[in-house]
This record gives structure tokens, C-alpha cells and sequence, in this order.
């Protein structure tokens, strides 16, 4: 099994590393430029302690592989980028490179190292891709059970509920499919949001009807007892100035695919009880989804900062006690709401999950 | 003498009423709504009644008051409990938000300016030969950089005394940030009196596209009026202009980008001056000016104040507005205005924040998170809120570089409004005090009597502003 180093390390890949005994990987280092403040170490779902290395030669070392991924808030300049390929070249350690936000990054590092560029774009497809055996301009339908993994913003954990939801599933000995939010959760086994999906190269009919294709294929191929679908950004702008989106993908993938029910993933916040029934009636309006279940981030939005150069704001991590307390205080009121630090409440999800898919 | 049972009475009765604040101009009467924070344009006559103790007058505003009610406006709601509301999440904002630091690399300086709160005039420390060790600014820069992972960016200022005294120090720092903030965009930022602002000074500061704040007052005679070298009287003008026009002729680009200037405007001075000459000086009339008048807090005279400044003042801000809302055959731009223009708009950031009524918890608007927005760490490696607060006074140091900051003091600090609660949660203006630490303190403790010395000025202030806002308004300008 490939020994692999996961660089630039920082927070968004914190339930990535968590997970790391799901991957096909070995995830067995992590490490973080010096200067992005992040020090310690993570404890993965197994209970062991993977340590945020600073050293990248020194660490380099001991992997046969280097997964440099994508930035998070802080973002990694192209000099240092360059330099730690450089390294794992020299080295001669693969390359796995799923970095993909910033085009004219990822256009110089392909023409500086295409041929050593072992990357799996598994996030992109064919154009006018169809389902094999299919015709383009039909919708179709699905035997499979479908879950929606949806946001209301950025930073909702959308991501590790998707992993967390697969590896429970897959424990309890069900095929799950799951496309995700991002587009480099390959080494999880998990399907990236295709390519088409991003940006605005084809139009909104074409991403409906080739996404309803996508995953038509994947139900064919893989033959799933449960599909889920994690959907980029966030169901509705924030405000004016924080438009996460505008709810694209949510109106696009609801659109492709009926979903039996939605997870509603959200941010802390001190939010009255009345919140998450608005939320599930402004969804089912919007995208025509039954929203059955919550969970709450340990992150906070912060609307002292000014907006990002995407439109989503920044976010200040709170203690997972603070929300612990809160979903307490709310769950007195509204029973479908999971607080997933618990592993108790986790089986209560896959189980109340289960209940409602059957 | 009143019982405290009618004072209660009384308290009731005044939390009955509107929160709301009234206010005329020769071309309309308004009304401030607390709750809502927004203004109205109203009639006269309700302008009249809401004047007087309930509502009353004619039938026709009677009416009218009753539809601003179902409108929402006109809520009796004061604010509940003063606590800050970030209280709660202090503790993780001072985890993971820092933002800029401040490193007071030397308490010496060449020059004795008068009106500097160093000078001896003010309720602080001295000039001294005090220098920051390397080991000190390192364990500063070593914190912002814990602290700092959900922070986009980051900035390191240098700051006096006179920092570039001792620039062997800045030069250390810079590398050992730069190596200690890989992979981090740290900006570098430098407050002078210019006098050294000389090579290699320079040559180091353009490669690091250093952020340049130069202190310059005015025109050669006011600036040399306080602007002066110590251990004589000689005026730093000339060393000034020198230094500045090199960096100009060589440096063109970094100058026109990276340099500014910090103008303290003493109230005795010709404005008029002061204007023509950062509007005008071949050197300066394209650059970057802030404005700020001589801080009067940690003193206990006022300022002498000549009634032709604030003339002038309010004749250029005139012209200023008349440019604006293009009554001016050519455009206007005065760099002395447009800062205080600029915030005029009330609306200003707040499309994010509306809002139906105060909420119960609640605090007013002066006070930042300590240490967050600014850590300012002294010669000793002590934290302070910002450099405008007393290294001396007893309360206003949160922490230190070993201990790191204190929640406890964190808190303490922002919450000035515990000591004037009651005041502050019946004052219109709750929103837009600028009442921090650094009014409130009397150098032993907050003190009610300190913060409400400032209470009738920003209360003007405020209501000059939505005047002016107001006026632009109603002649047609779009902010």
C-alpha cells in the first residue's frame, strides 16, 4: 500500500486524516508550512495519533507518495508549491495532485511535470457524457436510495459527514456509492464531483441531464444498496456580499436526482429553535427535499471578517463542547438533529437513516 | 430628594418610551429609530409630538405615528444585559484570529514631538533607551503565527519611538518572520518620522514591500511647530522632505504604492494650510494621507482649539460635498475630507446586520476584541490592546509574551459598558460610540466618570453625521 504524505496540510482535511483508515491509502504523514500556525497532532477514528510535521524533507522520507492537496482558507504560494514538487520529484516519489481551484497554478505545474504527474482526474469526464447504452436528452430514474448531503454554507462539515455516513455504512456490511462535494475524495473510494459540474462551460440543462447520466452509471456499474450525494457550496446566499454559490449545485443535483431525504449540515450559531424547521421548508420550496436530518459544525461564521475572494466569508472554530451544549438545548425541541462528536448519536443517525430509507 | 422607589418609577417610565432620537435641519425634521437603526424623513408636526411626552397632536399625526408603529418602528426596546457579544467566543477568536501585530522596537526616538503621548504630557511612560531584544520580538512573532490559522492574512508593524533607530532589529525580524511564516503572506509595516528613511534603510524596505506611515504635519512651519529633534529645537521638516523626495525620485513605484502619511492636525494650526499643502506639495499631492487630531485622552486639560480651524475645517468639507454631489464645475477631491466622508454612509457594511430590534444582549459599539484586530507588544514584551492605550496604567496590559494573552483581561477590556450601563443602554447614539479602553481609563481602573466625559462630543458627532447624511440625501446623492 502506497505510504502517503499529505501536503499542504490544514483544517479542511482534519476529518480526511481522521478517516484515514477508510483510504486506500496509507495516509502516514501530514505535514503543514510552518507559517499556516497549525502544530499537534490528530487523533483518527482508530484512536491514533498522526503527528502535523513541518519538515517536508525530513518526512518525505518515509512515504513512497505525496498527495499535495487543496488550499484551505490560507493559501500556499506557488514558489513553495513548486519547490515541495520539485523535492518529490528528485526523490522519485509519486505524485498524487488533486489540486484544482486556482487554473493557472495546476496549468504551470502540469507543463512543468506532465510526465511525472500521476494524478487521477477522476473528476473529469467525458463531454456530453451518457450513461452507456443511454440516450443523452432522457431523465432517468433510480431503483437506489438516495441521500443528499446539503449546506446551508461553507464550513458545515459537509464533507466529513460523507465520509463518516460511508464508513458506517459500509461497517453494517451495505454497497454504498457516494459522489462527494469535493473533487478529490478518490482515495476514499468515493466518486469527486465531476468536472462539468464546475464552471460554466456547458449549460445548466446539460449539467442536469449529464449528472442525471453520471449517476445512472455509477447504479449500473456498482450495483449500490444506498446512494449519497454530497452537493457543493451552500443552498442559499448568505447575504449580499456572501453568495456561496446561490445554490447552483443544489438546484442542478435536485434537479438530476430525487433524493429520499436530505442531511442539512449548518454552522454554529446561536440559532433559535425555530431555525431548523424554516430551514427544512425553505429547502423543500427551493429543491423539492425532504431535509430528515442535522448536524451542526464546531464552526462559527464570522461576520466581523470582509468577504473572501469566493464569496463565502471565514469562519471561526469554536470547541466541540460549546455545540455539544447547544444540540442538548435543542434537541429538546427537534429530535432529528445529531450531535456526531458522540459516537452514540452516530448509530442514532445510521440507524434513524435506515428506519427512513426502509 | 427622590426615593428610590420613584427613581425606579421614573426608569420605567423612561424604558416606556421610544427609543428614538429627533433631530431638524432647514430642510426637514428626521427621526433617528434606535431598534430598527435606521433613520426617517417625518412631517413637522410629528416631529413635535414625538418632541413632546407621549404622542399627541392632530389626527393626521396621530395617524401617521400609528402606521410607524405597524411599520415596526417607534419599539420601546432597550438593550438588557451589556455584555460584548463576542464574550463568549473570545477565548477561540484569541486561538485562531489574530491579525496584525505591532512591535514597539525601541521606546527611544530622535525627535521629542510635543503632542506625542511619550512626551511626558500625557499619562504614560517616556522616551527611554529601551530596546525590544531579538528574543522578545521573536516570541511575538511566534505567537501571531499560532494564533493567526483562520486569519487570511497578516501584518507585522514596526513601531517607536523611532523604529528605524534600531534597524539591525527590524532587519532580524523581517527574516525570522519570513522563515517562521513559510507559506504565509505576512505584510510588513513601518511607522517613521522619516528623518533615517535613508539607504540601505530603503533598498530593505522596498524588497520587502514594506507598508510606509511617515509622520508629517503640514506645511515646513507647522510641521516644525511639535515636529522637532530632541535635545534642541531645530525642526525635522527638512530631513523629512529630503528623505521622502529621494525615496520619490528612485523608488517611484514603491512610493506611489507603499508609502503614506500620518498628519496629526492640532487644532491651533491654519487648516487652510494644512490643506493646500497635502493637497498641493509637488512631493506629496498624489500620496495617501489619515488625518487625527492631537489625542486628548490620557490628559487631563483639553487641547487649546482656534475657532478659525474648524471654520476652514467645515468650509472644506463644504466644498467637499458640493463636489460630491456635483454642483462643482470640476471635481473635488480633498484628501482631508474623504476619509470623513467616506464614513458618512450609515448603511455602510451593514446589509449583513439588519435588524428589527436591540437585541437583549447587547453591547455598544466602541470596544474590538483585545489583541485581535491589534496586539501591540511593548519594548518589555507586554500586550496591550493597541498603541494608544497607557503602557502605564494598570489595567490595560493583556498579557505578555511568555504568558500569551489573558482571556480574563481580554474580556475585562471590552466590556467597558459594564460601568455605564445604565447610561449607555438609554443613550440613541449606542451603535455608533466610539467609547473603548482607552476612554474609560482613569489608570487604575474603568472609570464611569472617564467614559462619560466623552459622552456629549461623540454624541454630537454622531448626530452631525446623520445630518450630513441626511443632506446628501435629500440633494440627490447616491452612496
Amino acid at each position: 500500500m502506497e505510504q502517503v504524505l499529505v501536503y499542504p496540510y490544514s483544517k479542511e482535511y482534519e476529518m480526511v486524516i481522521k478517516s484515514r483508515k477508510s483510504a486506500e491509502v496509507n495516509l502516514t504523514r501530514v505535514v503543514s508550512p510552518r507559517g499556516w500556525g497549525l502544530s499537534g497532532g490528530i487523533l483518527d477514528n482508530s484512536g491514533e495519533r498522526v503527528e502535523i510535521e513541518h519538515d517536508f524533507e525530513e518526512a518525505l522520507k518515509a512515504c513512497t507518495m505525496v498527495w499535495f492537496v487543496e488550499d484551505g482558507l490560507l493559501r500556499l504560494p506557488i514558489e513553495l508549491l513548486l519547490e515541495k514538487l520539485l523535492l518529490t520529484v528528485r526523490n522519485k516519489k509519486k505524485i498524487y495532485y488533486t489540486r484544482c481551484k486556482n487554473a493557472e497554478e495546476r496549468e504551470m505545474v502540469e507543463k512543468l511535470l506532465p510526465p511525472r504527474l500521476n494524478a487521477e482526474n477522476d473528476y473529469e469526464t467525458e463531454v456530453n457524457f451518457t450513461v452507456p447504452g443511454g440516450e443523452y436528452h432522457t431523465l432517468y430514474e433510480f431503483k437506489t436510495p438516495v441521500i443528499n448531503v446539503i449546506g446551508l454554507s461553507e464550513n458545515a462539515d459537509k464533507y466529513k459527514m460523507q465520509l463518516l455516513l460511508k464508513e458506517e455504512f459500509t461497517k453494517l456490511g451495505y454497497k454504498v456509492s457516494v459522489v462527494s462535494s469535493r473533487r478529490d475524495s478518490g482515495i476514499f473510494g468515493m466518486h469527486s464531483m465531476p468536472g462539468f459540474m464546475w464552471g460554466g462551460s456547458i449549460s445548466v440543462t446539460d449539467k442536469i441531464l449529464q449528472f442525471n447520466h453520471y449517476i445512472k452509471a455509477i447504479e449500473k456499474a456498482e450495483g449500490p444498496e444506498l446512494i449519497i450525494l454530497g452537493i457543493p457550496g451552500g443552498a442559499f446566499p448568505r447575504n449580499e456580499y456572501r453568495h456561496q454559490y446561490f445554490g447552483e449545485f443544489h438546484f442542478e443535483i435536485s434537479r438530476a436526482v430525487s433524493c429520499d431525504c436530505a442531511l442539512l449540515c449548518s454552522s454554529f450559531s446561536e440559532y433559535p429553535v425555530s431555525y431548523f424547521e424554516e430551514a427544512e421548508q425553505r429547502i423543500r420550496q427551493m429543491y423539492d427535499m425532504e431535509v430528515g436530518f442535522h448536524t451542526i459544525s464546531d464552526k462559527m461564521y464570522d461576520c466581523r471578517d470582509k468577504v473572501t475572494a469566493d464569496g463565502t466569508g471565514t469562519y471561526l472554530s469554536v470547541e466541540s463542547g460549546m455545540v455539544s451544549d447547544s444540540i442538548r438545548e435543542w434537541k429538546k425541541a427537534k429530535e432529528n438533529l445529531y450531535d456526531t462528536v458522540s459516537e452514540d448519536e452516530t448509530k442514532r443517525l445510521v440507524d434513524d437513516i435506515i428506519n427512513r430509507l426502509s | 430628594m427622590m426615593s428610590e422607589n420613584d427613581k425606579k418609577v421614573l426608569a420605567e417610565a423612561e424604558q416606556r418610551r421610544p427609543f428614538i432620537h429627533l433631530f431638524k435641519e432647514s430642510f426637514g425634521y428626521f427621526l433617528y429609530d434606535v431598534n430598527m437603526d435606521e433613520i426617517l424623513s417625518i412631517p413637522g408636526e410629528v416631529y413635535e409630538s414625538l418632541k413632546g411626552k407621549q404622542e399627541g397632536g392632530s389626527e393626521d399625526a396621530k395617524a401617521y405615528i400609528r402606521n410607524l408603529k405597524a411599520d415596526g418602528y417607534l419599539k420601546t426596546a432597550r438593550v438588557k444585559k451589556s455584555i460584548h457579544p463576542a464574550t463568549k467566543y473570545v477565548k477561540f477568536y484569541l486561538q485562531t484570529k489574530l491579525k496584525h501585530l505591532t512591535l514597539q522596537i525601541t521606546q527611544n526616538c530622535n525627535l521629542r514631538c510635543e503632542y506625542c503621548i511619550y512626551s511626558g504630557g500625557y499619562k504614560n511612560r517616556t522616551h527611554s533607551n529601551k530596546v525590544m531584544s531579538f528574543e522578545v520580538a521573536g516570541k511575538a512573532i511566534d505567537y501571531l503565527i499560532a494564533h493567526s490559522g483562520e486569519t487570511e492574512s497578516v501584518s507585522i508593524g514596526f513601531y517607536g519611538g523611532e523604529p528605524l533607530l534600531e534597524f539591525g532589529l527590524i532587519k532580524k525580524c523581517v527574516e525570522y518572520a519570513e522563515k517562521a511564516g513559510e507559506g504565509r503572506r505576512i505584510v510588513f509595516a513601518i511607522t517613521t518620522n522619516a528623518t533615517l528613511l535613508r539607504e540601505p534603510n530603503i533598498s530593505f524596505l522596498a524588497d520587502h514591500d514594506f507598508k510606509v506611515l511617515v509622520s508629517l504635519d503640514g506645511p515646513e512651519a507647522i510641521h516644525n511647530k511639535h515636529r522637532k529633534y530632541a535635545g534642541g529645537s531645530e525642526g525635522s521638516f527638512d530631513a523629512l522632505l529630503k528623505n521622502v523626495a529621494s525615496i520619490k525620485d528612485k523608488y517611484p513605484d514603491f512610493f506611489k504604492k507603499n508609502v503614506s502619511f500620518n498628519t496629526v492636525l492640532d487644532p491651533e494650526n491654519d487648516f487652510d494650510s494644512i490643506n493646500d499643502f497635502v493637497n498641493n506639495h509637488e512631493v506629496f499631492k498624489n500620496s495617501q494621507f489619515n488625518f487625527s487630531v492631537i489625542d486628548e485622552r490620557y490628559k487631563d486639560e483639553r487641547n487649546p482649539v482656534s475657532n478659525d480651524f474648524y471654520a476652514q475645517k467645515n468650509y472644506e468639507l463644504f466644498k467637499t460635498f458640493l463636489g460630491k454631489i456635483g454642483w462643482l464645475s470640476e471635481p473635488y477631491d480633498s484628501k482631508t475630507m474623504n476619509s470623513y466622508f467616506e464614513n458618512i454612509n450609515i448603511k455602510k457594511g451593514k446589509a449583513a446586520c439588519s435588524r428589527e430590534q436591540l437585541p437583549e444582549t447587547g453591547h455598544h459599539g466602541g470596544p474590538c476584541i483585545p489583541g485581535v484586530l491589534r496586539l501591540f507588544v511593548n519594548a518589555d514584551g507586554n500586550f496591550y490592546p493597541c498603541e494608544r492605550v497607557s503602557e502605564s496604567s494598570k489595567i490595560t496590559c493583556i498579557g505578555n509574551v511568555y504568558t500569551g494573552i489573558s482571556e480574563e483581561k481580554a474580556v475585562s477590556l471590552m466590556n467597558v459598558e459594564r460601568v455605564t450601563t445604565d447610561q449607555c443602554r438609554e443613550c440613541w447614539a449606542y451603535d455608533y460610540c466610539t467609547v473603548c479602553v482607552g476612554s474609560a481609563d482613569n489608570m487604575e481602573e474603568m472609570s464611569a466618570e472617564a467614559v462619560k466625559r466623552n459622552c456629549p462630543l461623540i454624541r454630537y458627532q454622531v448626530e452631525e453625521k446623520f445630518k450630513d447624511y441626511c443632506m446628501l440625501r435629500y440633494l440627490g446623492f447616491e452612496f
